[in-house]
């Protein structure tokens, strides 16, 4: 049965928007473990730090190794970035913040898109208005082979008052495993 | 120059308009990124380092699913500019930045002439283009709302920044990769580039921005103000050599008479100079 020309067009459409679809659940089932997203609030407390969004629900940042995709997984499982888009000034006063980050034990690059970002100091050198985000990333080097553990990488990005030196914010990254013995590396 | 062929020369200017797009769109030019953040400093374009996401709507679209993203959504207006001004150049003028602007859709395209037409699919021959060109667009459309966003990995705009980047020695972009990165820019250069005739590939089918256009552009063809190239079917000797020279495999010839699919045609004009009959000019409707 031959199908009409108007039928054949919306056939192909149906095809390439199922593609698409379908391309985009692979690439949901695999970007957790190929980059860690996240929204980070400050000043903030405990589950506030990542405000409204998911992460509020566990209040950290989850980075599920064994779900990266193939090629990430073939050749460059060990280094993986953690990065937002949104970091808030949700108090009501401006800011110039310091980024660090704690407890990952090998080499790590931090960055920012933003123009006053200083690299050495890990600083935004300018003040953030109440309302107003910047974007910070960090590219973490896993350890070769990952300690034999269910989180064998953890540890926090803290957002300090860069005038005072008083933390404003911390938020705990994980990169997880299973099938290993329950535990982290730093236990 | 007087020896080129007017093909030849009208490719040359188009070569000039990719290095014309890098210097207004990539960084470490992105000069009207820039511009913009000189307007407006407090926006992202004026405090943040500027390159081709700066005015990326991938991302603010993906965000409407995040009602937590909102917010950010009114941070950056430049986003939302690309939406609002170039369908308003491709009704006036056609999709004229794809065809002389845009080099991420330039590069696949110049590369491609490197590989001999017999290596090359044509995809004219073998599906209905312009409804899988659409099918795709709704799907990049409801990815956000059903799946997931598909964002910056698979945006050859990404890639493209990456390869202007590693030109003027800022490696950045290729330090941490992805495996949809790595796909999407395979099929960007390889088979949708290098080994597809007309080396638009990714334009014909996986450019939400490019079918924006041509949509804009078949929908307002007849507007008394607006330029697009135009056929006079009656000049035309079946020649063939316009459908044959059109990298976005937008001219038919049924009954040996050629027609443009406005849906597709990006206003490249190398069919205008390639065409010895002169069926082709580009000017408002007659």
């Amino acid at each position: 049965m031959a199908l009409s020309r108007r039928s054949t067009a919306w056939l192909w459409g149906v095809i390439g928007a199922a593609l698409v679809i379908t391309l985009g659940a692979y690439a949901g089932s695999i970007q957790g473990g190929e980059r860690g997203s996240f929204v980070m609030n400050f000043p903030a407390e405990g589950l506030e730090v990542g405000g409204p969004s998911p992460r509020a629900l566990i209040g950290s940042v989850e980075i599920p190794l064994e779900s990266a995709g193939f090629i990430k997984h073939a050749f460059q499982p060990y280094v993986v970035e953690v990065a937002s888009h949104v970091v808030s000034n949700v108090g009501d006063v401006p800011r110039r913040i310091r980024f660090e980050a704690v407890g990952f034990k090998d080499s790590l690059e931090m960055h920012s898109r933003d123009r006053a970002w200083n690299p050495e100091t890990g600083e935004i050198e300018r003040e953030i208005a109440p309302g107003d985000s910047v974007d910070f990333g960090m590219i973490v080097h896993l350890p070769d082979p990952l300690p034999a553990v269910n989180i064998p990488v953890k540890g926090t990005i803290a957002i300090y008052d860069a005038e005072t030196g008083e933390k404003l914010s911390e938020l705990p990254v994980r990169f997880t495993r299973e099938g290993f013995v329950k535990g982290s590396c730093c236990e | 120059m007087s020896k080129l062929t007017p093909l030849v020369r009208n490719r040359l200017k188009r070569g000039v308009g990719f290095f014309v797009g890098i210097v207004l769109f990539y960084a470490p030019f992105a000069l009207l990124a820039k511009g913009i953040g000189l307007l407006f400093p407090t926006s992202l374009a004026g405090t943040a380092i500027t390159d081709v996401h700066t005015a990326c709507l991938r991302m603010p679209w993906g965000w409407l699913t995040m009602p937590w993203m909102w917010p950010t959504l009114g941070a950056n207006p430049i986003s939302w500019l690309p939406i609002l001004v170039l369908p308003f150049v491709a009704a006036a003028f056609g999709p004229l930045f794809c065809g002389w602007l845009c080099p991420a859709g330039a590069l696949p395209e110049h590369l491609s002439r490197i590989v001999p037409d017999k290596f090359k699919f044509d995809f004219k021959s073998s599906v209905e283009i312009v409804p899988l060109r659409y099918g795709f667009f709704a799907g990049f459309l409801l990815a956000p709302f059903v799946s997931t966003s598909i964002c910056c990995s698979f945006c050859n705009f990404t890639h493209m920044q990456n390869l202007v980047s590693g030109v003027f020695g800022d490696f950045s972009g290729f330090v941490v990769f992805s495996t949809l990165g790595v796909m999407a820019a395979t099929l960007w250069i390889v088979p949708l580039g290098l080994f597809t005739k007309g080396g638009r590939g990714w334009c014909l089918f996986l450019c939400p921005a490019g079918t924006v256009m041509g949509l804009t552009s078949h929908l307002t063809r007849k507007l008394t103000w607006g330029r697009r190239v135009r056929v006079d079917a009656s000049a035309c000797d079946s020649c063939g050599s316009c459908a044959d020279v059109c990298p976005m495999r937008a001219i038919d010839m049924p009954e040996e008479e050629p027609t443009i699919n406005y849906h597709l045609c990006n206003s490249c004009m190398d069919c205008v100079e390639a065409c010895q009959s002169k069926t082709y000019q580009y000017k408002r409707p007659s």
